[in-house]
């Protein structure tokens, strides 16, 4: 008994059972949003106001399990319609990250990195961005809490209110920070190569949950369009980064099969190869910025 | 035994290379043209490549330490405890096959010096139609002829891009042929399968012509000729195409 208390955890995942046919339909045409498990009217739909609350019913879930294989067997069992997988695997990914503790663990291993640059990496700048970075991720989670029970909604209201205002602002230091630090990445030394390049990756695997928790956040004390307009801003912007880091990662790659890249460069980076491949086809993070309007933005 | 692999900055991009690839590679080193195992090869006994059951991912340091072995004295090896860098192997082969090339420069630069080479000698040894061939399989204008068309083929392949992917991957196919008596395995590509098929016979007199040179009968560069240009093959397949 008290093995499955350790193992197993209880969360709320979607009833796609009682989904109604215009959410349905909302889906497959682009015409809804979905926030804080509230169904909304989309701005293109020429309707306003609230569809349905999304049914959610409680399961025990193996706490063991990563959470991309855990969201895909819950969906399984669901009798989804075609048009819904998509978001309703979203919604099972996005409540299996707030309600349990996959992105502290996430952030603590980002953290052991950011400690281990910040030691080795004696540059002031560096240091400076990585205590930003540091205070990103701790209001991100310090936001997820928020996010776990919707009985306070009215009581964090105001401290929600200045919590967005600050994750917006490290958010922006973040993205700037993460612009610029590859292109000091080979005029370090070998093992600080390897740190700035973990760490890019680390960073760039945990944005989509703090930007899907941040826009949860938004709509949970009712800044639905905040919560829109963030979003679809900084899953762009998380694109454009993902796009540059996809081509930094080619070159290198280029220039560690030509010999052009310093030897431990090379192999550092070839050593990390299938884990970066690994970040690119990442399914788990695509679904987080899963918009159903992506292509009416 | 084991083998051990030293450091080599030309090496490393191995551990990258396909299965098939490294399968082709471990036959030079193992096996002689017959098919028989080569009397001074170790490869084929140390425990990492004998179980990797197929996985040669697996064994890619073996199987590149065991060129360097080939690449060095075999009493100079035994000394040092491990072989010779790719690139001493590269330019000792690129010497004895007369490639002008400038040691200080890039490996993938010498490589591509030698595949000017084997193209231009195999150049003399061309039919009109096998010449138009080779224009149109690694894309030069086809309506160029004489030196400007073999200056037109050159200079694609110093470019790099493409062309020198398709001119080492004919190269390298033919070598297979030749030496295990079996081509190298592609994605689909029409151009380069017609080329293949038609320019194997040039390409495959010329390299015959520099195996059967006197100053290199010797075992080791029966070994090191095939596996430079099998390397210089998959460094060019590898470069050429976005990883990620």
């Amino acid at each position: 008994m008290s093995q499955n208390h350790n193992i197993y955890t209880k969360v709320w995942i979607l009833d796609t059972d009682n989904l109604k046919q215009e959410v349905i339909n909302g889906l497959n045409n682009g015409m809804v949003n979905v926030y804080d498990g509230v169904v909304y009217w989309a701005k293109q739909s020429g309707n306003k106001g609230i569809i349905q609350h999304l049914p959610f019913k409680e399961i025990a879930i193996d706490k063991t399990d990563d959470v991309m294989s855990l969201a895909k067997s819950i969906q399984g069992l669901e009798a989804t319609t075609l048009g819904v997988v998509g978001l309703s695997t979203c919604i099972i990914l996005g409540a299996l990250i707030i309600q349990t503790q996959y992105l502290s663990s996430k952030i603590d291993k980002l953290q052991e990195t950011i400690d281990t640059v910040s030691v080795d990496v004696h540059s002031q700048n560096i240091i400076y961005y990585m205590d930003k970075i540091s205070s990103y991720f701790g209001a991100i989670e310090s936001a997820r809490i928020f996010l776990l029970d919707k009985s306070i909604k009215e009581e964090i209201k105001d401290i929600a209110t200045s919590l967005l205002a600050s994750i917006a602002c490290k958010r922006n230091e973040l993205f700037s920070f993460l612009d610029n630090i590859l292109s000091v990445a080979h005029v370090v030394s070998p093992k600080h190569y390897e740190l700035i390049v973990d760490f890019v990756h680390l960073v760039l695997d945990i944005l989509p949950k703090a930007i899907y928790i941040e826009k949860e956040l938004y709509a949970r004390v009712d800044k639905i369009n905040a919560a829109e307009f963030i979003f679809q801003e900084s899953r762009a912007h998380y694109a454009r980064l993902l796009n540059m880091y996809k081509s930094w990662c080619n070159q290198q790659y280029k220039d560690a099969i030509n010999g052009k890249l310093p030897q431990s460069y090379a192999t550092a980076f070839l050593q990390r190869e299938e884990k970066v491949d690994n970040l690119f086809k990442s399914k788990e993070n695509t679904l987080l910025l899963f918009s159903p309007n992506q292509n009416n933005t | 035994m084991t083998i051990k692999y030293r450091e080599d900055p030309d090496l490393n991009f191995l551990m990258s290379c396909e299965n098939d690839d490294l399968n082709t590679l471990a036959t030079y080193l193992i096996k002689d043209k017959d098919g028989k195992s080569r009397f001074s090869e170790e490869l084929s006994n140390d425990p990492t490549y004998k179980y990797c059951n197929g996985n040669y991912q697996k064994a890619w340091q073996q199987i590149a330490g065991e060129l360097q072995l080939f690449g060095g004295d075999t009493l100079a090896n035994t000394i040092r405890g491990h072989g010779v860098l790719y690139k001493d192997i590269l330019c000792d082969v690129c010497d004895k096959l007369k490639v002008n090339y400038n040691r200080k420069q890039e490996t993938s630069q010498i490589e591509s010096y030698l595949l000017q080479k084997i193209i231009s000698d195999s150049w003399e040894k061309m039919e009109e139609s096998e010449r138009k061939e080779l224009l149109n399989t690694i894309g030069v204008d086809g309506n160029l002829v004489g030196a400007a068309a073999l200056g037109g083929v050159i200079g694609a392949i110093k470019l790099g891009g493409f062309a020198a992917y398709k001119t080492s991957a004919l190269i390298a196919n033919t070598i297979a042929k030749l030496v295990i008596g079996k081509g190298l395995k592609f994605a689909a590509n029409a151009a380069l399968m017609r080329g293949i098929a038609v320019l194997a016979g040039p390409i495959g007199i010329a390299i015959g012509a520099f195996m059967a040179l006197p100053s290199i009968t010797g075992v080791a560069y029966r070994v090191t000729i095939p596996c430079v240009i099998h390397i210089a093959y998959m460094r060019q397949k590898l470069i050429n195409k976005e990883r990620f």
